[in-house]
Parts: structure tokens; C-alpha cells; sequence
């Protein structure tokens, strides 16, 4: 199945060709969610997200780039709206955490601890948002430039740039 | 070396892909530089992370789970908007029956029928209100 076919055939809404493009694309967008969330079942949830997300727009899609590209550009912005909606909870989530009725992620597992006590990922959360995803994408994700310049529908010298910039404040970061 | 310098390459040291005199440059800083050297370990350590995380696999259960919600949103979807439009109907009908109802009362109402049509009005409005109620109760429903 060719993308471009496989593109009609989620136009036509069949589910056999949802299934193929979950069983081609399902784990890779959990790890980007995951290179952002640094929380499995968070990662989980954004990626149904992601994907209900792709059925309802699948007749948007212009294909002007890969679709995978499309599908991570979905995954990066669901992910880092997840994370802005869990940090503006504000008073009222101060009160649900007090109460422990949260919802919000505890690290539960060694490595969680590990993503929550490390250096360079806590200076990875405070980079502005585009540094902050050309490295996550790049070095967490292993995507050549290219790739990243494609999702993030910019150049690949900018990529550069912001890589650049990016390593900059992390060092920065974690010289305080 | 100085620390300036290479702190310019300490990433790429990190994942080891320096070659030949830079790596070698870097790693006599390093051996020198506890501060240079701390910042390695640093960045390494977060690397080891980001790998260990990356062997995490999602739950075998989630390709169902989206499936079954795409379902789910498809029903409801469908559902929806006919329980909608059927509320919106009743609503929009009683609405007429009260205006109408109060409008003809107006104008047939005399001074010498005015305690029995005061009763009247009464039960049209304990009607209209129970109905009113039946209504909320349905968009109650439609809710949850």
C-alpha cells in the first residue's frame, strides 16, 4: 500500500487502512509524545489524541509533505498543549494536588524518577518552544535535519540555528 | 584547549561523535577540567536517559483503544445532534404554545371572568412549567 493510496483510503474512511497506518505509525508517534511527556501513560493518551485527531482531518491532509511529517507535526503540537494545559492548572490545581484528586503524572517507576531528577532534561523543558523541539525531534529522535526542517516546515539551516541555540542554553543551564 | 572552546563540543563529544584531533582536544580538556568534565557527565547522563526511555513500548492494547474511540466518537456524533435538533424543536414549540396561550388570554379575558381565567392561567402555567421541567429533564439526559 503506497502512501498516496493509503491516503485515499482513510479519505473513504475505511478501517482496515486506519489499522495499517496505526500498525506503520502507532509506536513512533508514542515515542515522540514520550520524548516530550517523559511519561508513558501521558504518551499514551496524546497519541490516541493524535490519532482521533488524523481521523477527523485525514481530508485536510494536502500532501505537501511525507506523511509521517504530518503525523509528527500533530504529535509535537498535541504533546506540548498537553503540557501547557497541565502547568496553567493553577490555584485550582495546587488544591487538587493537596487533595491528591490531581490526575496529574507522578514518576512511579525508577526511570521516571531518573527523566524528573535530570539536568538536561528539566534545561530541555525550559528551552523556548522551537529549540525545544528541533533538539527533542534531533537528538531524542534521531531525525536527520532534513526530517526536522520538514516537520517543523522550516529550513534546514534554521534547524541548524536553533539547534545551535539550543545546545547554547543548555549549557547555559547547566553551568548554573 | 580553554573551556570556551570546548564547551563547543561537549554535545557532540557526549555522543561520541567527535573524530581524531577534536576528540582527542576534548578529552585532554576533560581530564584536566573537573568543570568541563562535570558538564560531560551531565549531558551523558541525560542521553543514557533519553535511550532507556526510548525502549518503553505503548501499551499492546492502544491501537484498540483509539479504534474504539474513533467508533465511539462516530456514534455519538451521529446521535448527537438529532437529540439536539429534537430538543431544540420541543423547545422552540412550547414557546409558541406559552405565547400564544398568554396572548389569548389577553384578549378574551373580561372583568367578569377574570377569577375563573386567573385559574386557568394558573394550570396553564403549572403545565407549562411542568412541561418546562419535562423538557429540562430531557436535556438533563442528553448530557450525560
Amino acid at each position: 500500500l503506497d502512501e498516496k493510496e493509503l491516503i485515499e483510503k482513510l479519505c473513504a474512511g475505511s478501517e482496515n487502512a486506519f489499522r495499517y497506518l496505526l500498525d506503520q505509525h502507532q509506536q513512533r508517534i508514542f515515542r515522540a509524545c514520550l520524548g516530550f511527556l517523559h511519561n508513558k501513560e501521558d504518551a499514551e493518551d496524546v497519541t490516541q489524541e493524535v490519532f482521533v485527531q488524523v481521523y477527523k482531518s485525514i481530508g485536510n491532509f494536502k500532501g505537501d509533505s511525507a506523511l509521517s511529517s504530518w503525523l509528527y507535526r500533530i504529535a509535537v503540537n498535541k504533546s506540548l498543549n498537553f503540557i501547557k494545559e497541565k502547568n496553567s492548572n493553577g490555584f485550582f490545581g495546587t488544591i487538587k494536588d493537596a487533595l491528591g484528586i490531581s490526575g496529574a503524572s507522578t514518576p512511579h517507576s525508577e526511570l521516571e524518577k531518573k527523566e524528573t531528577e535530570n539536568l538536561l532534561l528539566k534545561a530541555i523543558e525550559n528551552l523556548p518552544e522551537k529549540q525545544r523541539i528541533a533538539f527533542t525531534l534531533a537528538k531524542y529522535e534521531h531525525l536527520s535535519y532534513k526530517d526536522v526542517a520538514e516537520i517543523m516546515q522550516t529550513s534546514v539551516s534554521s534547524v541548524e540555528s536553533l539547534l545551535f541555540r539550543a545546545k547554547n542554553n543548555l549549557l547555559q543551564s547547566l553551568k548554573k | 584547549m580553554n573551556c570556551n572552546h570546548c564547551s563547543s563540543h561537549l554535545f557532540e563529544f557526549a555522543e561520541n561523535s567527535l573524530t581524531g584531533r577534536e576528540f582527542e582536544a576534548v578529552s585532554e580538556h576533560i581530564q584536566n577540567c573537573s568543570h568541563c568534565a562535570k558538564l560531560v557527565a551531565e549531558i551523558k547522563s541525560g542521553f543514557a536517559v533519553m535511550k532507556e526511555e526510548k525502549t518503553i513500548s505503548a501499551d499492546p492494547w492502544l491501537q484498540d483503544k483509539i479504534i474504539a474511540r474513533i467508533s465511539t466518537r462516530e456514534k455519538t456524533g451521529a446521535q448527537v445532534p438529532v437529540l439536539l435538533r429534537a430538543a431544540l424543536r420541543l423547545s422552540f414549540v412550547l414557546v409558541i404554545g406559552i405565547a400564544t396561550g398568554v396572548g389569548i388570554n389577553k384578549l378574551i379575558t373580561t372583568p367578569a371572568d377574570e377569577v375563573q381565567t386567573s385559574v386557568a392561567n394558573t394550570t396553564g402555567v403549572a403545565d407549562a412549567e411542568e412541561d418546562l421541567s419535562g423538557s429540562e429533564n430531557t436535556i438533563l439526559s442528553l448530557n450525560e
